[in-house]
């Protein structure tokens, strides 16, 4: 693996007194997409919150570019080059596409160039850019999301269930991009149930179980375990 | 079609004031999603604070505006948003609505306080450049009102600039979208919300200074209502919308000139003299109905951090039981005027306990419950006097109490209408504006009202002659007329009620009504009829309220109608009640009682303790005194954020110590009967009896808790220690998980009960 990026370091986490995340410990390279599988309630979610700042750990630590960023607000991780795209199309449904691609701003970027990227990798939101978010197809909500991430540069960028509810042909073309992306040096993790979707682009999967992670390894290594993990084995 | 032209300006003028304060409304609530109902208390201060800059200290008006506008409620803001509306995230619809109560409670207590606590001076403000006018269409328009209708065109151009054009307005509105994604875009959101709350303060300090003219001598709660009246233009806006909410205002002012018009200023129809006051909350009550009909929604918008326990039937009873007998031990101890503090304080638990049918199971808001005392006053009026009131009734009839509960009830199934279609905030300001519209056309009514029914001629008196009086009971041969008689008549009342209320919430209906709370999709999806539901639960609640409400005016002899009727009270009693813990029938007993105690015994004790040590008189009386009575009931409401759950929660937290040491807990008991009958014989001062009593309420399961601090531990790692998801999973069932579960599932210990 190339130079890590992103580590998790024995990270436990959760929601009040219940732990979710039992001694997490990951690491994704430069460039590397990572994909994070597994069954619905194993913890996959609530890692990459862990991540990006929304929720604090318990014990452990969270390493961007070798730096602890473990108890770091959300919205400096963002400033500091952590992209997350959430489970449910992150995009802010009452304001319009531009207004939407106005907020990647915060991060520095400036809306000329962030519309620029926008509207040249997806044409179709350049016709929509005063619909309102809310009332797009998904998969435009989708591009949305997506191209807010390329828009601004980031080290680090985090997909939550890129496939929800999108058609096939759709989700080949945004982990597509995610591989072009990824090509260019931007560290990804991604975490999917859908495991098929994402292990073409994937350099590395692990599957998580009951706030663990079981088994690291190449997608051709895992294929079996993966089975036996949604089948509701003990991995 | 002088006149016409004319009252039409005046209305556009008036229009461009409610503009004002409506848009400060609709900034906060589409920026932060909370609607600010201290709105109006914010106006009021920043009016009293302009007086105070311009007419006591002589500033420049310039100067005075500026620093009102600009630097005074922007902060007043500010400190509103970091000190109380942050701590809102993950409470229910129902806390955060109380919560902006409490703070206008605490804003008009503490204006109350600084201005009007000691002298009767009258504070009056004057337009701008006096009474300077010119002529437009014949009618005379000062530049007071020529500038409020200038600055309300510039402020709606500049909102609209700020709030589409800008990043800082699309980040405000992007913030009540998705908070969180907000932040994972890089955004602040603590900061924007900071920012639109001041905007919308420094909003409502414009209106503020802009309408307090009117009013002549400044008065807190008049400006407030004053306001208030502006909030059915944002409600047409439907809180979102700038240009809607300025055509709202602008309805609003003509309706107000209009009427002024056609009534001679209400002078032409007597018995519609109040109607003018009436017509905001006509007109928001109509745009309430004229809204889109709510979508049902789901549970995963509802997952709050309020939790109530329910207690079972043969622990109602228990503490049913326990409360009647305490009181009658209580009471015979007590002096006549402690009496009359606690008869005060157990009518308003009754009062609340309507609520946590309604609001704690139901998830229903009613911000009218004082309404309801007097519709029901009233109505048992009416039966036992008659028409001509002449005849005086020595005690309160039962039929009269019947027909009182029936009258509310149907009342509450009118009031309901709106909660078929509404809910949460949309649904308190309808309630809210009944109460006002019953409250000006019904209470305020000193007009009989003359009736041709079928030939027959039948005259209702409201309050006719400004108050009506309501005789005690005597019923099943006892005479409720003594002050302590009616006390414990009022206990068990309570205790009754508390009793049946907590039996339909564990009965089939009240999981109905609950499952209604949680999620009306889930409900609408297995066939319940959520119509008849909540019809039933409205007429419940609001015969129940009119029981209280009797009750209560009962307890006061004599009920006059210029006061508590007019909102505030009803707001106040839901505040605290949802501080007291909305889903439990004790949080109603501890509400009623501590509004009582707040209001009136705190203030009576610290007016003793000043005249007792003449050298304290400033702190006891000055600070302690006049805080406890004007800030006191508004500051447990603002903390309500940190324990949404109520105070009834919090007490059976600290006394659950208690539980698991009887022994300790019997002979803590016993000590108290020990110490009343002490009391009762004399040997003890009712002082030290409360003191010791009271004292000993907090210390005891502190001490109970640090004597069996190793067997609690060692029961708490027993519990917590392990990790229910993994038993049977990751390991072989052991028979020391049994304990575990059973904690965890509410079994009873021991050989016999838990899991096998």
């Amino acid at each position: 693996m190339s130079e890590t990026v992103l580590e998790l370091l024995d990270v436990r986490a959760g929601y009040g007194t219940i732990e979710v995340l039992h001694g997490v410990s990951l690491a994704v390279g430069r460039g590397e997409v990572l994909a994070l599988l597994g069954p619905n309630g194993g913890g996959k979610s609530t890692t990459l919150k862990v991540i990006s700042g929304l929720v604090d750990i318990m014990s452990g630590d969270v390493h961007l570019a070798s730096r602890s960023v473990a108890g770091v607000s959300a919205d400096k991780l963002a400033r500091l080059g952590l992209c997350s795209i959430p489970e449910g199309k992150g995009v802010f449904p009452n304001l319009t596409v531009r207004e939407n691609l106005m907020m990647a701003t915060h991060t520095g970027a400036k809306l000329g160039d962030v519309e620029e990227v926008a509207y040249t990798r997806f044409p179709r939101l350049s016709d929509r850019r005063s619909q309102l978010a809310g009332t797009m197809s998904g998969g435009e909500q989708q591009m949305l999301a997506m191209s807010r991430a390329l828009a601004t540069n980031p080290a680090v960028l985090l997909l939550d269930e890129l496939s929800m509810g999108l058609a096939p042909l759709v989700v080949a073309r945004l982990y597509e991009i995610v591989a072009q992306v990824a090509e260019t040096g931007v560290s990804v993790l991604v975490v999917e149930q859908f495991a098929q979707s994402v292990l073409g682009i994937a350099d590395r999967a692990a599957i998580m179980l009951s706030g663990r992670i079981t088994r690291v390894g190449a997608p051709a290594e895992l294929a079996e375990e993966l089975s036996s993990a949604y089948l509701g084995g003990k991995g | 079609m002088q006149d016409f032209l004319a009252y039409t300006v005046l209305g556009l003028c008036l229009g461009s004031v409610y503009a004002i304060a409506a848009t400060g409304l609709v900034v906060t609530y589409s920026t932060s999603g909370v609607f600010n109902i201290a709105h109006g208390a914010v106006a009021t201060m920043s009016a009293l604070f302009y007086w105070q800059l311009r007419f006591d200290w002589h500033a420049p008006a310039p100067i005075a505006i500026f620093l009102t506008v600009c630097v005074f409620a922007p902060l007043l803001g500010l400190v509103l948003e970091v000190v109380v509306m942050r701590g809102l995230r993950g409470t229910s619809e129902v806390t955060r609505l109380v919560t902006p109560v409490a703070v206008l409670l605490g804003i008009n207590g503490a204006a109350t306080w600084i201005w009007f606590r000691s002298s009767n001076r009258a504070l009056v403000p004057k337009k701008f450049f006096g009474e300077s006018n010119v002529k437009v269409l014949g009618q005379a328009v000062y530049y007071h009102q020529i500038i409020g209708v200038l600055l309300s065109i510039v402020i709606a151009g500049a909102l609209y600039v700020l709030l589409y054009r800008t990043r800082l307005g699309v980040t405000m509105r992007a913030t009540v979208d998705d908070r969180s994604l907000l932040m994972l875009n890089g955004g602040r959101p603590d900061r924007v919300s900071m920012a639109s709350w001041a905007i919308g303060a420094s909003l409502a300090g414009l209106a503020g200074v802009l309408l307090s003219p009117q009013l002549g001598a400044l008065q807190v709660f008049a400006l407030t209502l004053l306001v208030f009246d502006a909030y059915p233009a944002a409600v047409a806006g439907r809180l979102r919308s700038v240009p809607l909410t300025y055509v709202g205002a602008m309805v609003l002012g003509l309706s107000k000139l209009y009427f002024d018009w056609i009534s001679d200023a209400g002078q032409r129809w007597l018995v519609l003299r109040n109607l003018r006051n009436a017509i905001p909350a006509l007109l928001l009550f109509g745009a309430l109905l004229l809204l889109p009909q709510d979508r049902l929604r789901g549970a995963i918008v509802t997952r709050t951090r309020e939790r109530f326990r329910v207690p079972t039937m043969r622990e109602a009873v228990l503490w049913g039981g326990v409360l009647v007998a305490a009181m009658a031990m209580l009471q015979s101890i007590m002096s006549g005027s402690a009496v009359i503090s606690l008869a005060n304080g157990v009518a308003l638990s009754l009062m609340a306990l309507s609520l946590v049918l309604l609001t704690g199971y139901a998830g229903e808001i009613n911000l009218a419950v004082f309404t309801f005392a007097g519709v029901a006053v009233i109505a048992a009026w009416q039966f036992d006097v008659g028409p001509t009131g002449l005849a005086t009734q020595k005690s309160l009839s039962v039929g009269a109490v019947l027909l009182a509960m029936c009258v509310c009830s149907l009342v509450g199934g009118l009031i309901a209408l709106p909660a078929l279609r509404l809910r949460g905030l949309y649904l308190g300001l309808a309630t809210f504006a009944f109460g006002i519209i019953v409250y000006q056309l019904v209470i305020l009514q000193t007009q009989p009202l003359h009736f041709n029914i079928f030939g027959g001629k039948f005259t209702v008196n409201l309050f006719t002659n400004g108050s009506l009086t309501v005789p005690r009971p005597h019923w099943f041969g006892i005479n409720f007329a003594g002050q302590r008689a009616f006390l414990m008549l009022m206990t068990v009342l309570f205790a009754v009620l508390g009793i049946g209320i907590i039996a339909i919430r564990r009965s089939a209906y009240g999981r109905m009504i609950v499952a209604m709370k949680d999620s009306p999709a889930a409900c609408a999806t297995l066939g319940l009829n959520l119509t008849r539901l909540k019809l039933g639960v409205f007429m419940v609640s609001s015969a129940i309220a009119g029981l209280a409400g009797l009750m209560w005016a009962a307890e006061r002899r004599t009920l006059p109608n210029n006061a508590d009727f007019d909102g505030f009270q009803s707001l106040l009693l839901f505040m605290i009640a949802v501080v007291g813990g909305i889903g439990y029938v004790s949080g109603a007993f501890i509400a009623g009682i501590f509004l009582s105690v707040l209001s009136v015994v705190m203030p009576d004790v610290f007016d003793k303790l000043g005249s007792d040590y003449p050298s304290l008189h400033w702190l006891f009386v000055t600070v302690l005194g006049n805080f406890s009575h004007y800030v006191g009931p508004a500051l447990v409401g603002i903390g309500l954020g940190k324990n949404p759950s109520g105070i009834a929660q919090q007490i059976m937290d600290g006394f659950r110590p208690l539980k698991k040491a009887p022994g300790a807990t019997a002979i803590w008991v016993a000590a108290i009967v020990v110490l009343w009958a002490a009391t009762w014989r004399g040997a003890v001062s009712n002082w030290h009896f409360s003191l010791i009593s009271v004292g000993s309420l907090f210390i005891v399961p502190r001490i109970i808790m640090s004597v069996f601090e190793d067997r609690f531990a060692e029961e708490e790692r027993a519990v917590a220690g392990e990790d229910l998801d993994l038993i049977g999973i990751d390991r072989a069932f052991r028979s020391s998980d049994r304990q575990v579960l059973d904690t965890a599932l509410g079994l009873p210990a021991g050989p016999s009960g838990g899991v096998e």
